[in-house]
């Protein structure tokens, strides 16, 4: 729910409250929503308890919200009940009056209304009530006529009624398609500002953008109401707009999701019509540097940070355990975690700092972070592109007359294809397993990938040939790497390789390579990361034949080390069978005597140590 | 594909002609593709190491089992193999007597391996992606279970999990766990010891490992149970210094000490198999002449062993599993599951088999065994026996004759063999 209307709908609450409406009642929520849950929670903290809900979808009648049970209306509240005060949050509220009024019950003292959706529904005929809308027709067409005056040209004005980020980035990454579809080159966009205005950035609409104020909206919109679409020049960026048809609820239904009512219904776009991608500002120089800056400010590590979206205002709040139990978790795995946050009434969850960004730059906030893990939201459908890790949590429940990840899925609206969905389970352990599973993969994912950047990286600055050897040390044990380099001659020799390229992160290997028989050999020193990289995708798959791993304890299992001191199994016959594939240990290969080995073991260990 | 024609034209004329039989390794795309190539050539089967497609057609041609169709080797035969998984399949024909560059023609070694580009990468990757689903479904069903992944069907290597797997968990405090094996027959072996488990397809498997590979051991608290699935550098220590088979299982899968803590296998009495055959105790000997792994002796020498041993007085059965293996002319075929094997061979006379998974499973019975082994090495430097001995691998300390046979000993072997069991009783 919006901020402001969850503000008005509780100071409403307080209001029946304070009349005693609520007073030894038998407490009824029309509509099992996310509303109905904040209604629930509310009260609670007034411990006044909500005593059933009541929808009607048959598929939710018999399921339960946050405890409570869901029954169908006529079921629950006929024979009339007089004890009953049946609260309505919905836009739907004039229609569910009808309803109710039908089974006896009346407004005002039976029926209250918990939030103000619109201003349009005022079920009244009286004069004064005519003569305002009258009058805010005549002002909205005051903007129409403004619009025009500004270009005689025009040929379509498209408009984003509400501010709801979600809306507004389905509506306009249909509109490009739509224009070059019908013809259009000379459009205005009008909105609110100033989150639509950014989504309008993002797709590069600025210079067609025609923004009022949330007021001159409702005139706006009320006069295209009236006028017909002006005659079919105004297209309201809306499923749910105008208000004379329950499209929103058509929605769902036989597998048509959000998008699609955006683009079939409101843009008779043909099928197939895939959302664009936005790009306008992509990447650019400023958002680079509001990348930089945000994160520096913040002290946050690119490809290491979750950004968690707790909040959203058409899905219900998780509980909050489970994010605090996520942060706790993350934070052990070494992970930074912030939380995205829009002002005092999203706070940040325990642990993390809030972080505000630019709706303009989040694509390349969140890919510079690498993950996030978000309630499903406007914001999901803004940063849908990104390449970042997109863990989104739907709520197990209904929407329309399917589920709500059926309708408002990423994956399934072609907004992308790789987003982790996953529904809500009320077992939060189960959630967090899952939830740190698919962040961890695809942290191995990046590590591998970065290893594979080095080893290309590697092949290149080295000009690597088919006869090549490149050698990781990746041991840290002075043995391992002395019998490596003490055996590799006759390796060179046995498999004709031309040249040997050896990788190590420690300093101490220089004086070891100088001391050691190999001649003409390249040594690089690269970071520990580095060869922990190359290990893992080492470990994902075989990226190479020319390559030798000599590793030791880190991943162990791969070279038998297990082996050691079993029937006089020693570190010589680890590196010369296991690690190298030579049949036997070569004879008279050592190139130090047992003391200056002792000693330059010491220098090893202590250099390992520092 | 198109490399795959390439490469096809350079063999066909040449090493491979019309008067050849052809089979094609793998019931997949690229042999759909190959049959269209080879249109004028004479295809004769598929085969495949995946159970569910052994039976099919595909195109008209049957698939089968490898060993059961290559089994008898033919110099006529042409094996054409597509597939990343060349290296593997090459070692499975090799053992049968295929020869890659004679027989054998990889034309394809798959894009998988040695390349970082972008395709091959995000192959692996999506591997590891459907592997991530496996493992969320098994920790789905058994919640918060430790994985020991199984990766290897062979009915020896799960015995040899079965004597360590328990102490390994007690050493590691190890409680809720849950063992993936591909293949029933092996999860049979695993009941034998009690031990939970639950079956994976190979494709399965292999996505299993690797997304564990990938994401680490640790992390996703799982443990391969296997000395070199993909490792080429400890296969190279089979053998090694007389590390031997039992010896790899207990030092570098499970890490344990030289305590071996005894293990009660599961059993159940098997009279009834003694009462259904008319076989009496004591006087009958069970023949286990097939293998999967390794070359079988001829079917003639079974028969002449099983002649001599009637002559001695025993009833001699062969142990059949499944429509593919046959009773030796003159034995009783008899079908006896692994839980009541061990039991059935303590009443019996004893076992004669070829090194197989069954002789590490009926290892620890009381009864007189003779086990044959083919000369040769597979292992780098070491030879079956060496690695597979059960006397080395100390599962079996007496009443054990072991053989190793060449091609034309088989006279001696059989006495060798009668001697061993005259002597018995």
């Amino acid at each position: 729910m919006e901020h402001s209307l969850l503000m008005q709908m509780y100071s409403r609450i307080d209001e029946f409250e304070k009349q005693g409406l609520l007073n030894n009642k038998f407490v009824v929520v029309f509509g099992s929503n996310e509303p109905a849950e904040r209604i629930m929670e509310y009260l609670g903290s007034k411990n006044i308890s909500v005593d059933a809900l009541v929808d009607n979808n048959k598929k939710k009648d018999g399921t339960f919200l946050n405890g409570v049970k869901v029954t169908l209306p006529d079921k629950l509240l006929c024979p009339k009940n007089n004890n009953v005060v049946v609260l309505i949050a919905s836009k739907y509220y004039p229609e569910m009056v009808v309803q109710l009024n039908g089974m006896g019950y009346k407004e005002g003292t039976e029926i209250l209304k918990a939030v103000e959706y619109s201003s349009f529904s005022a079920p009244v005929l009286t004069e004064d009530e005519f003569k305002k809308r009258y009058n805010t027709v005549l002002k909205g067409e005051k903007i129409y006529k403004n619009i025009i005056n500004s270009n005689p040209h025009i040929q379509k004005i498209f408009v984003c009624p509400l501010i709801v980020l979600g809306d507004a980035y389905v509506g306009m990454s249909c509109m490009r398609e739509y224009m070059q579809h019908y013809s259009i080159t000379e459009y205005t966009l009008v909105l609110v500002d100033r989150a639509c205005s950014k989504i309008a950035s993002l797709f590069g609409f600025d210079n067609h953008v025609y923004s009022i104020t949330r007021e001159e909206m409702d005139e706006f919109i009320q006069y295209a109401v009236f006028s017909n679409m002006a005659d079919g020049k105004i297209l309201i960026l809306n499923h749910r707009h105008p208000y004379t048809c329950r499209i929103g609820e058509i929605g769902n239904y036989k597998n048509i999701n959000f998008m699609d009512h955006f683009r079939y219904s409101i843009f008779k776009l043909p099928e197939g019509s895939m959302p664009e991608v936005p790009c306008a500002i992509r990447d650019s120089e400023e958002s680079i540097q509001y990348v930089e800056q945000l994160f520096s400010k913040n002290g946050l590590v690119k490809g290491k940070t979750v950004i968690i979206f707790p909040y959203a205002k058409t899905a219900a709040k998780l509980d909050e355990k489970f994010w605090e139990k996520l942060v706790i978790q993350l934070k052990e795995k070494g992970y930074e975690v912030c939380t995205n946050s829009g002002g005092d009434s999203e706070p940040a969850i325990k642990g993390t700092k809030p972080l505000f960004f630019d709706i303009r730059y989040a694509l390349e906030t969140v890919e510079a972070a690498g993950y996030i893990v978000g309630l499903r939201s406007g914001l999901c459908d803004v940063i849908s592109t990104t390449k970042a890790k997109k863990v989104i949590i739907y709520p197990d429940r209904f929407y329309g007359p399917d589920s709500f990840i059926n309708f408002f899925s990423l994956n399934r609206m072609n907004l992308c294809d790789d987003a982790v969905e996953l529904v809500w389970k009320n077992d939060i352990e189960e959630m967090l397993k899952v939830v740190l599973g698919e962040i961890e993969f695809s942290q191995a994912v990046l590590l591998a990938d970065r290893g594979r950047r080095f080893w290309k990286k590697l092949l290149k600055d080295y000009s690597v040939q088919n006869k090549d050897l490149v050698v990781v040390l990746a041991s840290k044990d002075f043995e391992y790497n002395y019998y490596t380099l003490a055996f590799l001659p006759e390796l060179k020799k046995q498999k004709k390789i031309e040249n040997i390229i050896l990788l190590s992160a420690i300093k101490e290997i220089n004086k070891l390579v100088g001391l050691s028989p190999l001649q003409d050999t390249s040594l690089v020193l690269c970071n520990e990361e580095d060869i922990a990289n190359i290990c893992k995708l080492y470990m994902l798959y075989k990226f190479s034949s020319q390559f030798i791993i000599n590793t030791y304890k880190d991943t162990s299992d791969v070279d038998g080390g297990y082996l050691l001191g079993i029937n006089g199994i020693s570190v010589k016959d680890i590196i010369a069978i296991s690690v190298l594939g030579l049949f036997d240990v070569p004879n008279e290969s050592e190139f130090l005597s047992e003391i200056e080995k002792k000693k330059m073991k010491e220098e090893w260990d202590n250099g390992i140590n520092r | 594909m198109e490399l795959i024609d390439e490469e096809l034209k350079k063999l066909l004329g040449k090493k491979i002609t019309q008067f050849n039989k052809i089979v094609l390794f793998g019931a997949n795309k690229s042999s759909i593709g190959i049959m269209e190539m080879l249109q004028e050539y004479n295809i004769v089967a598929i085969i495949d190491n995946d159970v569910r497609k052994q039976g099919q057609l595909i195109n008209g041609v049957p698939v089968y089992q490898p060993e059961d169709f290559l089994k008898d080797y033919n110099n006529i035969y042409r094996i054409i193999i597509a597939s990343e998984y060349y290296a593997q399949m090459c070692e499975q024909l090799q053992e049968m007597g295929y020869v890659e560059g004679k027989e054998v023609f990889v034309v394809w070694h798959g894009q998988r391996f040695y390349d970082i580009s972008d395709e091959t990468f995000m192959f692996h990757i999506q591997r590891a992606e459907r592997g991530k689903k496996v493992y969320n479904k098994i920790q789905d069903t058994y919640k918060n279970a430790f994985i020991f992944l199984c990766p290897y069907a062979g009915t020896g290597d799960i015995y040899l999990i079965g004597l360590y797997l328990k102490q390994y968990m007690s050493c590691n405090g190890i409680d809720n766990y849950i063992v993936t094996i591909p293949g029933i027959g092996c999860c049979k072996v695993a009941k034998l010891f009690g031990i939970k488990c639950f079956n994976l397809s190979t494709e399965e498997t292999e996505d299993l490992l690797s997304y564990v590979r990938l994401v680490g051991y640790q992390k996703s608290r799982t443990y391969v149970l296997n000395d070199c699935f993909f490792q080429v550098m400890v296969k190279r220590l089979r053998g090694y210094k007389n590390v031997d088979f039992h010896t790899m299982f207990q030092k570098c899968v499970f890490r344990l000490n030289d305590k071996v803590e005894k293990i009660q296998i599961i059993q159940e009495n098997s009279d009834e198999i003694f009462d259904k055959y008319n076989l009496y105790k004591g006087k009958t000997i069970l023949l286990s002449p097939y293998a999967n792994t390794i070359h079988t002796m001829s079917e003639d020498f079974w028969c002449i062993l099983a002649n001599k041993l009637k002559k001695k007085g025993y009833c001699v059965c062969t142990n059949v599993n499944g429509e593919n293996e046959k009773p030796i002319k003159g034995t009783i075929g008899i079908f006896i599951p692994y839980v009541q094997i061990i039991d059935f061979l303590n009443k019996s006379g004893g076992f004669i088999g070829m090194r197989s998974g069954l002789c590490d499973i009926v290892s620890s019975t009381t009864a007189k065994m003779a086990v044959l082994y083919p000369y040769g090495n597979i292992f780098g430097t070491c030879s079956t026996f060496d690695y597979f001995s059960l006397e080395k691998m100390k599962l079996k300390k007496q009443g054990l004759l072991e053989i190793i046979f060449q091609k034309n000993d088989s006279n001696n072997i059989e006495s060798q063999i009668t001697n061993f069991f005259e002597t018995a009783i």
